[in-house]
């Protein structure tokens, strides 16, 4: 990027001379990675005098002898003005430019230019990247995008992230984007089999990317059609450029404690005084309360949370060596990453090596390769979903009962009989021992050659592999819970997913006169996808030390499967520009794909965009203080194929077994009619500076509709179904960004601050037959948002004997809510349901803040997400009115709870086995998801010049960098950055964690 | 000349992969599944999809663990320990709603219902040689006794006892395969009941003796012929049926020796139907056993004081007269009785094969039969009692016969809708020894309490207009 536009300003540089007294000598800088910067504009001022820096960014020119003053400038750096004084060396940093109209941005088949840009695109580039140590670049998107939110299931390191760009735009089929890495599709999300969760993205080193760009509208989204509809995210690795080659070493070590949040449960001596309070709520006798929890139980107690969570570490090596000449450019790295999970047992390792490589053969032909091989090794939690997990036990286990066996002296193991934990698990024995592993390999390669009959026309073939090699393997000790009762288990398993792409591109340019200018692309692609898989299972170990399958005594379960996709698409762009003013853009993809019925199986996708820059009109000549000024507008279709591989065939599996003689069953309804998730979208932007761009805002309006959505419709279960899958119903999402970026300060110290807010409406347009969809507290109905909660309505204690009581009633003949009539009920079944909410938040954005001065760089950054609710669907557990007694409570639990008649209490009375269904789902649990959270800060330090001296090393940079270092927030859990579904159940918290590195630079 | 080739090579890479990429293949077929027409297009696959009939049996809402357990729980049989996995509490403490409870029997017996129907429908259709003519027809009556005994479960759960209301809404009857977008209503009682007993003559002439106890066999039909007939009230049906069954000899009670352990292996002479579960078919702590069995189990369902008084008056763990029913109890070191009759199987803890239909309960129906025809139900009663080590009684009435039901039957999923068929009430005496040990619940559950009849569905009222909820159970909006 840097060499075009190096060309770029060789070409315009003016070049002149003049009378002089005395020369100035320096070297220009970039205040971005500290190299030297070649064909930086040196100009005296007032004068015509100027020249333009060598290849090493040297420059010498030609002064009076009473000084004067120097201006620098360059394409993408902000212009500095010197006074020169009696210096007669002037060193220069450049400062990035804030806005720049020039720079090229990536998207899709083509690159295009700021300037020329008329589609809404938000680019994170690699300062936002690099140096943040997080496992999953998704995870670096949040907050850095306007309209992009990120969000994970889990905090377990290398967890699955879910990404929503403009909202959720689909309500079973998948809504997350589809990515493609330095242009080729690639597989995303997590493709793992019995893994908890893993994201196939993680397998990505962050240091190895240039930059993300992330395309939000039709305009950019049609040339990838039919998988286009949810956005795509663009990545682009790191190349090598010509001159001196650059070798830099990365070292980071870091630690991360867990964020419990504003979650706080019992102690030994408050559950036991909560439990007996419960025995006597229920009427037992002292002697039997005295009997079924005596003091005794306070002997020996154990703080579960305290046990389960930890500090991780986080290392990270990496080194990167780039360079080249003007036929051959490279980028080399390698990297080694390492971080334990805030929880016991829970680590990711990842290696990785990349290799880029450019060479010409001639100003006819080039050829080149991007190779990138990667190995991960993650060791898993369990989720809070079953009995072993850690993160269930933390938080459900009785501090009552002790983690040492006093008969032994050891851990319990959670089989003696006087365990009194329900799960027969004790999590501090078993995690260690039952270890389960996802080890994952991952070639990702593409070579290309390109063939330019002329400057303007080029050939291109592309040919990338994504080959993802997965073996997960799952031990049960037979000393365990889990594994006792097969006296010890295996679980191996082995998958393959390979993809091929071939991509056939001609790019094309044709001025027509001085003025117009029509380029583009057109282009052929075909995809082919398959996975294998198979898995093996045995039991029955002698020892807990062989974890072989040779080692099992006989055999469990053998499985295995196989699937398998294709995709065939032709797309074509045109851009025709008039005077770089006036811009028309037109796209169209023709896809095809093996997943829908025969005859739906190809559609067309098209966009048409216009833009203009107004700010070049003579009408804007006289307003100064407007820097730029471009209307952007377009609109255009893509579409949603994200189902599963066979969604369109009725069928019979052949997994049943009775009697060991193999059964069928029917496990799919046939559809031959299901076709593609399409959507419309309509996009008007406005991007503006001020000040010398000091100040640049962009803003979109948006509306996108999403039609034939694909769903798994709920059916009669007398049917022999619970749902089939339909092509039925329309879903919008509306709304604003604002993405504001200021230069505060500018010179020495420089100030400044990006922030970006957006807004997004969603609504459910159409259903099939207008019918609620219900999904567990989450209802889909037409005219309100996609994943609005549906629950009872919490109406407090009854004063008058402590029981709960909910909502009844308030509506209007046609069903709709009013309110009036609204009366309250004690028993949970005839509670009405009503809308209370929804997981989807109103805004959601980002705020950082970069200062420099001299060597030193300091940020900080803020997310923030409003408006959304969320189902905390742990604390109907944990604050259950005595339901799960024997477990462990939350402080609150046994705050505020009724006890005599006329009590206007918070919580009901507990009793054993709860209070006439109190921790029923219900508003209770739903609460404000909504908060603020510094992100990241980071302080840096570039090691001035004359300290490295001849040492060859040409610039050391120290930082510390802190993530999630402070929270604001009203909602109850550990964390309020919630999946994207809005519902809590014992989920892996993320941590809190201070990153020390270094880079060095020789 | 150099210009022409690297122009050729370009061209070529360009054309190769445009070949290789024709239509065809975006022709793709699952390779795990075939289409159902494919599926059942031959004998033998149907065959095969019966036994896929049969695994559906086995599903852990039905046979596989929960419907043998609800009706336990909701009676007096055993009580939940407070130290539990919070497992079957809003059956034990009644407390039903209708998206918590029992949608995966719905949906389990509906799929495997499905299952059969297509069987059935496709049997006619497929060519068979004729030397497989034999085997199909019993293929076809197996797959009506399963029709009709999921909509006989379907209907005890879902709806009031025949002799309490044979008018009342029983469930959809289900006898061919829907449309996706079907919407069926409920049946009444006595329609659903209809149903079940013509699928029962149909399989009942189609089918021989020469498959069980595995399979469902004629002998097996006739005994839920029996069964079927006692839950209606049609005694007179039930004591024919019961009795023909005891006098074909086939199924001779099983020694006082054997009955202890009976449940940890299968195959005794009194099996007129057991549903294999295979030790490859366990399911870990959800194995039926493991709800009552502590380590590895969960141990949360306990036998209760009044059941134990049935056989130990005095309570001190010996029965009063060598009844050896008592042994599939045990007292454990932590001074709490558990349930063992379903102590494993093969090794693997908690599994056991169901005895669905046994010649135990043939006496029991013909004893309740014989009581309701002016007949003796004392020499059935008796000769079972003989078989179980226990004394000779001299007279019966009523709640004698339902006490040795309560004995024999014991946790396989019989007591609630014995006392419910009958009207009466499940009376919770004293469940625990030492209060303080159990989960509160209802002392009396009386026989017009509305939760004792399962709730339909939220999510099947939720797509079919059809659709009624049971009284009790109705949500407004």
């Amino acid at each position: 990027m840097r060499s075009i536009l190096l060309s770029f300003s060789i070409l315009i540089a003016s070049v002149t001379f003049g009378y002089a007294q005395r020369t100035v000598t320096g070297t220009i800088t970039s205040s971005d990675d500290a190299t030297s910067v070649p064909g930086v504009n040196i100009l005296l001022k007032g004068t015509a005098t100027g020249t333009v820096t060598d290849i090493d960014g040297n420059y010498s020119i030609s002064v009076p002898n009473d000084g004067g003053v120097l201006i620098v400038s360059f394409v993408g750096f902000d212009s500095q003005e010197i006074e020169i004084g009696n210096q007669s060396i002037i060193d220069v940093t450049m400062v990035v430019n804030a806005t720049q109209l020039s720079e090229v941005v990536v998207v899709g088949y083509t690159a295009t230019t700021q300037k020329k840009l008329v589609s809404a695109v938000s680019i994170v580039d690699k300062k936002r990247i690099e140096n943040i140590p997080v496992v999953d670049i998704n995870q670096i998107i949040q907050g850095r995008a306007a309209g992009v939110r990120t969000t994970a299931p889990s905090g377990q390191p290398g967890a699955q992230q879910n990404i929503r760009i403009r909202g959720t735009g689909s309500i079973t089929g998948s809504s997350n984007p589809l990515y493609v890495v330095d242009g080729v599709i690639v597989e995303s999300g997590d493709v793992s089999h019995n893994t908890t969760t893993m994201d196939i993205l993680s397998n990505l080193n962050p240091g190895d990317i240039e930059n993300m760009t992330i395309l939000k509208d039709a305009s950019a989204t049609a040339l990838y059609g039919a998988r286009a509809a949810n956005g795509v995210i663009l990545i682009t690795t790191k190349q090598g450029k010509s001159g001196e080659t650059k070798i830099t070493a990365k070292i980071a070590y870091g630690s991360t404690s867990p964020l419990i949040g504003n979650l706080k449960m019992m102690d030994g001596q408050q559950a036991w005084d909560y439990e007996r309070q419960v025995l006597a709520n229920s009427g037992f006798d002292q002697a039997t309360i005295d009997a079924v929890r005596p003091a005794s139980l306070l002997d020996a107690t154990t703080n579960w949370v305290d046990e389960a969570f930890r500090t991780g570490h986080t290392k990270n090596f990496e080194l990167q060596a780039s360079g080249g000449n003007e036929k051959t450019q490279f980028y080399i790295s390698g990297g080694a990453f390492a971080q334990d999970g805030t929880l016991i047992g829970s680590s990711f390792k990842r290696y990785t090596t990349r290799m880029n490589l450019k060479h010409s053969v001639s100003e006819k032909l080039d050829f080149g390769t991007n190779f990138n091989l990667s190995y991960t090794d993650q060791l898993n939690a369990n989720s809070g979903a079953t009995f072993s997990s850690p993160l269930l036990g933390a938080f459900v286990n009785t501090p009552l009962q002790s983690k040492i066996n006093p008969d032994t002296g050891e851990l319990y193991t959670g089989l003696e009989p006087d365990f009194s934990i329900f799960t027969a698990d004790n999590f501090l024995y078993s995690v260690p021992r039952n270890p389960s592993v996802n080890n994952t390999l991952r070639t990702l390669a593409k070579v290309y050659a390109t063939y330019h009959f002329t400057d303007k026309i080029g050939l291109t073939q592309n040919v990338g592999l994504d080959f993802i090699s997965m073996k997960e393997s799952s031990f049960l000790d037979p000393t365990t819970g889990d594994g006792s009762e097969y006296n010890g288990a295996i679980v191996n398993d082995y998958s393959e997913n390979i993809t091929l792409t071939s991509q056939t591109l001609v790019n094309f340019e044709v001025p027509i006169g001085d003025n117009h200018i029509i380029d583009g692309v057109a282009g052929f692609e075909y995809q082919q996808n398959n996975r294998d898989y198979f898995l093996a299972f045995g039991k029955g170990l002698a020892t807990g030390q062989l974890q072989t399958l040779q080692s099992t005594a006989e055999p469990v379960q053998v499985d295995g499967s196989r699937s398998a996709y294709r995709f065939i698409s032709y797309l074509g762009q045109a851009n025709y520009n008039y005077k770089e003013k006036y811009f028309l853009s037109a796209s169209i993809r023709y896809d095809a794909s093996s997943r829908f019925g025969t005859g739906k199986q190809w559609a067309p996708f098209w966009s048409l965009a216009g833009g203009w820059r107004f700010h070049d009109e003579a009408f804007m000549s006289g307003v100064g203080w407007i820097s730029d000024g471009k209307l952007r507008i377009n609109y255009g279709t893509s579409g949603n194929a994200a189902i599963g591989d066979y969604g369109s065939l009725g069928l019979y599996s052949f997994n049943a077994a009775y009697n060991g003689i193999p059964g069928s069953q029917p496990n799919q309804i046939a559809n031959p009619n299901l076709s593609w998730e399409q959507s419309r979208s309509l996009d008007i932007g406005l991007d503006l500076g001020f000040i010398e761009n000091r100040i640049f805002a962009s803003m979109d309006y948006y509306r996108r509709n999403s039609d034939n959505l694909l769903l798994n419709v709920p059916v009669s279960r007398t049917t022999g179904f619970s749902t089939a899958l339909k092509n039925i119903g329309e879903m919008q999402n509306s709304g604003f960004e604002l993405t504001l970026t200021t230069v505060n300060f500018d010179g020495a110290f420089r100030w400044s601050t990006d922030f970006n807010v957006a807004w997004n409406k969603n609504k459910i347009v159409s259903l099939p037959g207008g019918e609620d969809i219900l999904n567990g507290p989450q209802i889909s109905r037409e005219g309100i948002p996609i994943q609005s909660f549906y629950v009872q309505k919490w109406k407090g204690v009854n004063p008058a004997d402590g029981t709960p009581l909910w909502a009844k009633g308030g509506f209007d003949a046609s069903g709709n809510y009013t309110g009036e009539g609204e009366t309250t009920t004690g028993v949970y079944g005839q509670a009405d349901r009503y809308i209370v909410g929804n997981a989807t938040p109103k805004f959601t954005g980002g705020l950082n803040n970069a200062m420099s001065y001299k060597g030193i760089t300091f940020s900080f950054f803020f997310i923030f997400v409003h408006g959304n609710k969320v189902s905390n669907e742990s604390r109907s557990f944990i604050e259950s009115d005595g339901q799960r007694f024997g477990w462990n409570y939350l402080v609150a639990a046994a705050e505020g709870t009724w006890q005599n008649p006329g009590d206007v209490a918070e919580r009901p009375q507990p009793l054993l086995g709860g209070n006439n269904s109190a921790n029923a789902f219900s508003t209770r649990y739903l609460e404000d998801g909504s908060f603020v959270r510094l992100r990241n800060v980071t302080l840096g330090y570039s090691l001035p010049k004359n300290i490295l001296g001849k040492s060859g090393i040409k610039n050391v940079y120290l930082y510390a960098t802190g993530q999630n270092l402070w929270v604001t927030t009203k909602y109850s859990g550990f964390d309020p950055e919630m999946d994207q579904n809005g519902r809590e159940f014992f989920r892996y918290p993320v941590g809190k964690s201070y990153t020390f590195g270094v880079d060095i630079t020789f | 000349m150099k210009k022409i080739l690297y122009k050729l090579s370009a061209t070529t890479i360009a054309v190769l992969f445009t070949i290789t990429s024709c239509t065809d293949q975006l022709e793709q077929n699952d390779p795990q599944a075939l289409s159902t027409t494919e599926a059942l297009g031959t004998f033998d696959g149907l065959v095969t999809a019966l036994h896929g009939a049969y695994d559906g049996l086995q599903r852990l809402s039905w046979y596989g663990r929960d419907f043998l357990v609800i009706p336990e729980v909701g009676a007096d049989n055993v009580y939940i320990s407070i130290d539990n996995s919070n497992r079957f509490l809003q059956n034990w403490n009644y407390q039903l709603n209708s998206s918590n409870t029992q949608t995966a029997l719905w949906t389990d017996a509906y799929a495997t219902i499905l299952m059969v129907n297509n069987i059935i429908e496709q049997i006619q259709v497929v060519d068979i040689n004729s030397s497989d003519q034999a085997e199909a027809s019993l293929v076809e009556g197996e797959a009506y006794a399963i029709r009709a005994l999921a909509h006989f479960d379907l209907v005890r759960a879902f709806a009031q006892p025949y002799t309490v209301n044979p008018s009342s809404l029983g469930v959809a009857v289900v006898i061919a395969p829907l449309d996706p977008g079907a919407e069926p209503a409920r049946a009444t009682v006595a329609e659903v009941y209809a149903q079940i007993d013509a699928d029962l003559a149909k399989a009942a002439g189609l089918l021989d003796n020469s498959q069980g106890p595995y399979r469902i066999t004629k002998d097996a039909v006739a005994a839920m012929q029996a069964r079927v007939a006692l839950y209606k009230g049609d005694y007179a049906t039930a004591k024919l049926k019961a009795d023909e069954v005891i006098n074909s000899g086939s199924y001779p009670l099983m020694d006082a020796a054997d009955v202890t352990d009976a449940w940890t292996s299968d195959g005794f002479s009194e099996e007129i139907f057991t549903l294999k579960f295979l030790a490859s078919e366990s399911r870990g702590p959800d194995n039926l056993g493991s709800i009552y069995v502590p380590s590895p189990g969960y141990g949360d369902i306990r036998p209760s004081t009044d059941w134990r008084k049935l056989m130990d008056a005095d309570l001190d763990g010996v029965a009063d007269d060598g009844d050896v029913r008592l042994d599939w109890i045990r007292l454990y070191i932590d001074g709490q009785w558990y349930q063992h009759k379903f102590d494993g199987a093969d090794g693997v803890p908690g599994l056991t094969s169901p005895k669905i239909l046994r010649a135990s309960e043939m006496y029991l129906i013909a004893a309740e039969a014989a009581l309701e025809t002016s007949g003796d139900p004392v020499p059935y009663l008796n000769t079972l009692r003989a078989a179980r080590g226990a004394s000779d009684l001299i007279s019966a009435d009523l709640s004698v016969i339902m006490d040795e039901r309560s004995r024999e039957l014991a946790f396989e999923g019989h007591r609630a809708f014995d006392l419910f068929r009958r009207g009466l009430s499940a009376t919770r005496n004293q469940f625990v020894d030492a209060p303080g040990t159990a989960v509160s619940g209802p002392d009396v559950i009386p026989p017009n309490d509305n939760q004792r009849v399962y709730p339909i569905p939220q999510v099947e009222l939720d797509v079919n207009q059809n659709m009624v909820q049971n009284p009790g159970y109705e949500i407004n909006g």
